[in-house]
């Protein structure tokens, strides 16, 4: 071997060793667990936003399509390794098939390295041959495989409680409950019941069995976004005391079905903020468009930028981008360069550009909601907004990393769900600090008032899709 | 700097005039300190003139001019903005009242000092107007300090708005869901039907 060879192959081995260890530290920085009727990721209780990806196992650009569904601000994904459009996990006798096991384990490789959390949905309907009791096979040899990924919820049969060859008993529900626990008792489980049954019904199954999540498919009158729809579901639900999950609300579109109000991210929109604003811990977006990747584009991308609505303009919606208008009417709060130094509200609506663009996501998840904490970014998404020391001093956008300092509660009078152009304030964390547009506008802005006035009262308008009610 | 620049200007002087007092041949001419140099700017359009655009303009009002513009400080000295002031038609308007920082900021890949254009060094930003109304020209002017204490007010060239065109006005599109349908009759398929 020549000394440059020798140079580059230990260059290589170097290379290959940092890989290893980004790896390893990427592996171990999503953990799903439950804080009592929350789920937590990393420790942190977090309102989980999931995507339905049910075709998962046949998508060509798993790749790809993880990193979108993470860049577009989804937490997770629901799919359905047994489905018939795809490679199928198990054999009737609950074996497990070796290809499709690696192919599920690389779709799982991929969710964790871009932190999301996987809803790993069985449906023994979809594997010929395979009963109740075999299905119990499968899913506990499916235990055993996915033991090391600790960002999974198993869900144990779709919509078990419709008496056709998706049913499961209860029994049954509860014997591979067991078995799951007594192979890996870390693993969070369930089995969702359909609204064949109300959510009582739900409630009392999750509890009898003591299974971990109350997941739910709720009913879909026209009225099914409903804030008083919502809360009376998830009020239900939420007697067991464990995460109610909204797996599977109103689907986009349907082959067969003409479901109401669902050509809007309106609805969505609204149905997902009702949701937590409810209570829910997690809620997923239910689109059929990555069902069956056989004949249609390949990327998810273009699935999704088929739909104008409601499924592209629903999945821009999460990355929330804002301005903020000072109380005079005229100025708008302004990073000024886009990011890396002040911040002034003296920004009018006749000036171009977009520097008082910002971007704004709740610490919690999910939609923002009155009370929420929340970081703000500049537009050139590089620095967030500062309360220098904590508060008692101007506001900056100069950090590049989220701490107390760039935490703000963010409050609206009454509470709820924060809505286009609501009026709203921000505190700097915990403290007693409000921001304030110095003047009402025009001036600089700082996080030193006591008291919540019209200079601490700012209204916020969102650039990206959002609900106006 | 500016201090050890006298002190130097100073003791040339006294050198100067010993020198003097000791010869008799004709005087040398007296060397004077050249003043100190002042701020200089060259400010450069993207496009001009700025054609109208029905959209990109503000998140509230899509329409308008505007384009980049790059301010470059060539003297090499820095120089700190004061004041900004923004004239349509040759007129300060009001509603472009804004500060130097909240429309200036970094060249993309260039050093940049927040409130100040350091000596051969430049500020970017996008100007113009959004708006729907009809204006001709736009100029914005920025009024400082340099480094060397001099006030100077920067004009920049007169940026040609184009020509709008007719019919062009805001439009203003509120979020709202439309009516809702009928109550559907039947919300979950027990057909046997495998439904995702």
């Amino acid at each position: 071997m020549s000394r440059a060879a020798g140079v580059r192959a230990v260059a290589d081995r170097v290379v290959v060793l940092c890989i290893v260890l980004l790896s390893a530290t990427a592996a171990q920085a999503q953990k799903l667990t439950i804080q009592g009727d929350r789920f937590a990721v990393d420790g942190t209780p977090r309102f989980l936003t999931i995507i339905t990806y049910f075709g998962g196992m046949g998508a060509p650009n798993v790749i790809a399509d993880l990193h979108l569904i993470r860049s577009l601000g989804f937490d997770g994904i629901r799919i359905w390794p047994n489905l018939d459009t795809g490679p199928q996990l198990m054999n009737g006798d609950g074996s497990l098939r070796p290809d499709e096991l690696k192919r599920l384990l690389f779709i799982l490789d991929q969710a964790k390295q871009e932190h999301l959390v996987v809803d790993v949905t069985f449906t023994y309907e979809h594997i010929a041959g395979m009963t109740p009791s075999t299905a119990r096979v499968g899913i506990l040899a499916a235990t055993n495989a996915l033991r090391s990924y600790d960002n999974l919820l198993f869900d144990i049969q779709n919509e078990r409680n419709v008496t056709d060859r998706r049913f499961m008993s209860g029994a049954d529900v509860g014997r591979i409950f067991e078995g799951i626990k007594a192979i890996d008792p870390s693993r969070i489980a369930f089995a969702d019941n359909a609204p064949v049954d109300p959510p009582e019904y739900a409630a009392q199954f999750a509890r009898s069995l003591g299974l971990d999540v109350t997941a739910y498919h709720e009913p879909r009158p026209a009225n099914w976004y409903e804030l008083g729809v919502t809360q009376a579901v998830i009020r239900a639900l939420k007697t067991t005391g464990r995460p109610v999950y909204m797996q599977e609300p109103m689907a986009t579109r349907d082959t067969f079905f003409r479901y109401p109000s669902n050509d809007k991210a309106e609805y969505f929109l609204q149905a997902i903020a009702n949701s937590k604003l409810s209570g829910a811990a997690a809620w997923c977006f239910h689109t059929e468009v990555a069902v069956d990747f056989r004949g249609g584009p390949p990327f998810l991308e273009d699935l999704l930028r088929a739909y104008p609505e409601p499924e592209w303009a629903f999945v821009n919606s999460l990355n929330a981008r804002i301005v903020l208008r000072a109380s005079n009417g005229t100025h708008y709060v302004v990073a000024e360069g886009g990011g890396g130094s002040g911040v002034r509200a003296d920004r009018t609506a006749a000036g171009p550009g977009g520097w008082e663009v910002l971007g704004v996501s709740a610490l919690s998840g999910g939609p923002l909601i009155s009370g929420d904490r929340v970081a703000l970014t500049a537009s050139n998404g590089t620095y967030y907004l500062q309360a220098v020391n904590g508060g008692g001093g101007p506001l900056r956008a100069a950090s590049q990393s989220v701490g107390a300092w760039e935490t703000f509660t963010i409050e609206k009078p009454g509470g709820g769900i924060i809505h286009h152009g609501d009026a709203i304030s921000l505190r700097a964390g915990d403290s007693s600090w409000y921001v304030v547009a110095e003047g009402g506008g025009g001036g600089g802005v700082n996080v030193n008032s006591a008291s919540r006035g019209a200079w601490e009262t700012f209204t916020i308008l969102f650039v990206t899709p959002h609900s106006a009610q | 700097m500016t201090t050890s620049v006298c002190r130097v200007a100073l003791a040339v002087n006294v050198l100067l005039l010993c020198a003097c007092g000791k010869s008799s041949t004709s005087p040398t001419p007296a060397v004077t300190q050249p003043p100190p140099a002042t701020s200089t700017f060259t400010t450069t359009f993207e496009q001009n003139p700025a054609p109208f655009r029905s959209t990109g303009c503000s998140f509230s009002t899509p329409q308008g001019w505007y384009t980049a513009v790059r301010l470059q400080e060539t003297a090499g000295v820095s120089f700190t903005p004061a004041t900004l002031t923004q004239k349509l038609d040759g007129n300060t308007v009001s509603f472009l009242a804004e500060s130097f920082g909240s429309r200036f900021g970094a060249c993309a890949g260039a050093a940049f000092t927040s409130g100040v254009i350091l000596a051969n060094g430049a500020v970017c930003g996008t100007v113009g107007v959004c708006t729907a109304n009809a204006y001709t020209t736009y100029q914005f002017s920025i009024t400082g300090t340099d480094a060397n204490g001099h006030t100077i007010t920067v004009d920049s060239p007169v940026l040609q708005l184009g020509a709008r065109p007719a019919g062009q006005s805001i439009l203003l599109t509120p979020s709202s869901l439309p009516s809702r349908p009928p109550q559907a009759s039947s919300q979950i398929d027990a057909s046997g039907r495998i439904r995702p």
